[in-house]
């Protein structure tokens, strides 16, 4: 069940863009984040003189004949004031300045929006850099596209929505989950937006919220395939002119959700579902004394924890031992900068009520977070080592993780640093770390029915 | 090796320097077995790689008895994976194959049943015994049974089944009608899934293993006599020969739009449908290139026809898929708006025949070194290469043609192109067309129906 991560990035995908759920940052996180050495063969290498762009990092392959590019803005659904799902809209029209820039019409182009970023991405050969880098930047030029087209690409959305939306029975119980967690504010929103929100899209909204958000001292441009340092900085040094601002940026920082720590409990009946289905969520402020490194380590850890059969996971009470659900998944999400969610959606057992099901959740889960199992947690640990040690192409991995950062507004903690945090990571800190999550700043429990229960 | 050759290779590894390969490095062989398992071995021998996997597909005739249980093959390979063994719980086997970083998976199609294992080295003597006993003597645990036939039970029962899902269930009855292999396809026979017994998984274990593996092959950082040892551990000694073809259903193709109309739905999908030659013949890379002309990326025919020229969809995917390894089909399907249903279906046919009667290959090299790079990436991966050296088996054609899969996608030329195009592509204005959404009259000369089964009688 991916419920949790539904409708966090929409757009195409590209090889490296199946990616889920994408949260906020501010700028300065980002500045943070990416400190790269640029100097380590094993991660992308930061460009020294980034031209127009806040950063440039370039992946050097030759295992691939073409050049990837992707030209990241820091500003997703999230900061969008508008109408829900105004820069998912913004982003198909963007992609059209994009196209209609060189001489072809768009093949092996996409793009795609998350809660913390917009993103372009175009394939081209070596010999075309300079171009793919100026095609790039043309999204950040006024939009060029009709109106007539504007209403045309908005139907497109449309189908988009009936796509990714309306075959999942439960989309509107999550979306009731997710306002009761993060009431109306940044939090709540999805790239996707809804029918009624598509409905109300115009070409002069976006134009706005294009203006506040496109600009290209913000962007962070990626670059991956057989082509050397010096051949990004001449392709960069070539760039004549760039597109002025037009608007003042919009806000990065973004309010926090309000708090409700008491649980919202919630019954749904849905005749027509294959299964009943039990939704736990919780959200959470950051870990206080944490660092990046060291909170991705031992979320990494609570993770594979949670969904295995080690002492003090929840896959032997819940799943094998007793037979209360036959199959449940775990995650714990971060919301850029600004905190966590774990979600955990399960399906009873033939004979096991949600309620019973739920009940079952909530022991366990506190187990597991009061007092991690320290065998569970050796165990995990070393399995994490192995995993680590086994990567074959940590460059490649790299490469990936940078990406999945900047949509998801999080920092970028390069594979060796994340395998020193995880080598360092002893049971007591693991222990702090899991305790953090007993503290919900809000706080919600769906159960989902066939029929309704007899409780009423 | 030499010494002096395995001297260097660790003082090459110390310094972290380039990748240390002997001469077996990716050279395909054939072996057999201590106990007589014929096998086809490609030792990876790069630096890093760690991984062993074993790969093997026996034919298969059980769907084709129509007094065999359609879900036995499906329940079987499920519980084979999950019923844990004689000494081990099913979470103990689960805890075992994830600190080991291995895998096991069983799975079933029409034709051929599919095993495939992979483990770290360095952990084979902790994991094959695990994985045989899985393998020869699955705990067939009465409790995982129901728990597993109660989850398909509540699939086939629900009604939250998508338009799109319900559309191709729908296709299959067309082109096969009603009889074993659709219900296999579909599974929607409730009575039989309901019946389905633990005797029934049982005799289909037996049955299915009791013949030689059409395809056997290992990969990885493995040479041929521990290849050998891990297989005959592994399998069951050699049994009789495999069976030979089946006689698989007939499919058929109408020329009559088929249109499910579901009242309730809250969009609406169309699918196209033509058979393909299979793939013996070695000309599936042509016709991945000629998938990718056709319906790939914002410059292909689909996509300007359908999505820049009518706005009738976000967009439309162009497949290659089977029933069986002897059927073969081109697929074309996508969401689209309701109001624009017979548009589309003309705006498709008449994209496909331009497509097919004159094509475009400004695009031809770039797909090609797209895809070719591709291949070459995935080849890197110890499964991934197993998987292509069995289909290379499976289709009988030369293993050694893996070693220049993806360079040969470089060397198709457009007379290629054409030559597919026009003797293997189903011919302009023969593809079957498939829709399903809330609106009966969409299509004026349809076979409407309402029942996904209704759709065998549609081209009577």
């Amino acid at each position: 069940m991916s419920n949790s991560q539904q409708d966090q990035t929409s757009g195409g995908l590209t090889r490296r863009a199946a990616l889920l759920g994408a949260p906020a940052v501010t700028l300065g996180a980002i500045g943070l984040g990416f400190g790269l050495s640029g100097k380590d063969s094993d991660t992308p290498t930061a460009i020294e003189s980034s031209g127009p762009f806040r950063a440039v990092y370039l992946t050097p392959r030759d295992d691939q004949t073409h050049v990837d590019a992707f030209l990241m803005y820091p500003f997703g659904e999230r900061h969008n004031p508008y109408a829900e799902g105004l820069a998912h809209y913004l982003e198909h029209l963007a992609w059209n300045n994009m196209i209609s820039e060189g001489q072809d019409s768009g093949h092996h182009s996409n793009a795609l929006t998350s809660n913390e970023a917009t993103g372009y991405w175009l394939q081209r050969a070596p010999s075309e850099l300079s171009e793919v880098i100026l095609r790039l930047i043309a999204s950040a030029k006024p939009l060029a596209v009709s109106e007539a087209y504007a209403v045309q690409e908005r139907d497109i959305v449309q189908r988009e929505f009936d796509l990714r939306v309306l075959d999942n029975p439960l989309h509107e119980v999550w979306t009731e989950g997710t306002k009761a967690l993060y009431g109306d504010g940044p939090y709540a929103r999805t790239p996707i937006g809804t029918k009624a929100s598509i409905n109300t899209y115009s070409l002069d909204a976006a134009r706005r919220l294009h203006d506040e958000t496109h600009q290209i001292e913000f962007a962070t441009l990626l670059l991956r395939g057989p082509i050397s340092e010096r051949n990004v900085t001449t392709a960069l040094d070539q760039i004549a002119e760039r597109p002025t601002p037009r608007s003042a940026p919009l806000a990065t920082d973004l309010p926090v959700w309000p708090e409700q720590p008491s649980l919202t409990l919630t019954k749904h009946v849905l005749p027509k579902i294959s299964s009943e289905e039990v939704i736990v969520r919780r959200s959470f402020l950051p870990p206080g004394g944490f660092t990046a490194t060291e909170t991705m380590a031992a979320r990494n850890i609570l993770q594979h924890l949670a969904l295995s059969t080690k002492p003090g996971g929840l896959a032997k009470p819940l799943r094998f031992d007793n037979f209360l659900s036959r199959s449940f998944d775990f995650g714990l999400y971060a919301l850029g900068d600004a905190g966590f969610e774990i979600w955990l959606t399960a399906i009873p057992d033939a004979g096991v009520s949600p309620e019973t099901l739920h009940a079952g959740i909530d022991e366990h889960l506190e187990a597991m977070l009061s007092e991690p199992n320290p065998q569970g947690f050796a165990d995990i640990k070393d399995r994490e080592l192995a995993d680590l040690d086994g990567i074959l192409d940590p460059l490649e991995q790299n490469d990936d993780l940078l990406f999945n950062a900047l949509l998801k507004g999080t920092p970028f903690v390069p594979i060796s640093e994340l395998r020193d945090a995880t080598a360092h990571l002893t049971h007591a800190r693991f222990s702090e770390f899991t305790n953090h999550f007993r503290q919900p700043r809000s706080s919600t429990a769906q159960l989902v029915y066939k029929s309704f229960p007899s409780d009423g | 090796m030499t010494k002096v050759f395995k001297s260097l290779c660790i003082a090459a590894l110390a310094m972290g320097l380039a990748a240390c390969k002997d001469d077996t490095n990716r050279v395909i062989s054939d072996h057999v077995s201590p106990a007589g398992h014929p096998f086809t071995l490609m030792p990876i021998t790069e630096r890093g790689v760690t991984d062993i996997t074993i790969s093997a597909a026996w034919a298969t005739d059980w769907i084709v008895d129509a007094n065999k249980n359609e879900w036995v093959p499906g329940l079987a390979s499920e519980m084979m994976i999950s019923g844990g063994t004689e000494r081990l719980s099913p979470a103990e086997v689960l805890e075992l194959l994830e600190d080991k970083n291995s895998y096991g998976n069983i799975f079933s199609t029409s034709d051929v049943i599919y095993a495939e294992v992979e483990f770290p080295n360095n952990h084979r003597n902790a994991v094959v015994p695990v994985l045989a006993e899985l393998f020869q003597k699955p705990n067939l645990n009465d409790a995982w049974f129901q728990r597993i036939k109660s989850q398909r039970l509540d699939f086939v029962t629900g009604q939250d089944k998508s338009v799109d899902y319900l559309m191709w269930e729908a296709s299959r009855y067309a082109v096969f009608g009603k009889g074993p292999q659709t219900e296999f396809l579909n599974g929607t026979e409730v009575d039989a899934l309901q019946s389905a017994s633990l005797d029934e998984i049982r005799d289909w274990h037996a049955q299915s293993f009791a013949q030689r593996p059409l395809a056997l092959v290992v990969t990885g950082a493995v040479d041929a006599e521990d290849a050998g040892k891990a297989i005959d551990e592994l399998l069951p000694p050699p049994g009789k020969e495999p069976i030979g073809d089946l006689a698989l259903q007939d499919m058929t193709f109408g020329d009559k739009t088929i249109y499910l109309h579901l009242p309730d739905a809250e969009k609406s999908t169309i699918g196209f449908l033509g058979p393909l030659p299979d793939t013996t013949d070695g000309k599936d890379g042509v016709d991945l290139i000629i998938a990718h002309l056709f319906g790939a990326g914002p410059s292909s025919p689909l996509f300007e026809t359908i999505r820049a020229e009518l706005g009738a969809t976000y967009g439309m995917f162009t497949e290659l898929s089977n029933y069986s390894r002897k059927q073969r089909v081109l697929v074309v399907g996508g969401e689209i708006d309701t109001s624009k249903m017979s548009e589309v279906r003309d705006a498709v046919q008449l994209a496909y025949k331009q497509f097919v009667e004159a094509p475009d290959l400004t695009l031809l090299e770039e797909i090609s070194v797209r895809l070719s790079d591709s291949i070459r990436q995935e080849q890197v991966y110890v499964s991934s290469s197993a998987a292509m050296i069995r289909e290379l088996l499976l289709d009988q054609r030369d293993p050694q043609e893996y070693q220049g899969f993806a360079d040969s996608l470089t060397a198709i030329k457009e007379e290629d192109i054409m030559d597919r195009l026009l003797n293997a592509f189903p011919a302009p204005g023969t593809l079957s067309v498939f829709a399903a959404g809330p609106d009966p009259s969409a299509f004026p000369d349809a076979c409407v129906i309402t029942e996904t089964a209704q759709a065998a009688q549609c081209w009577d």
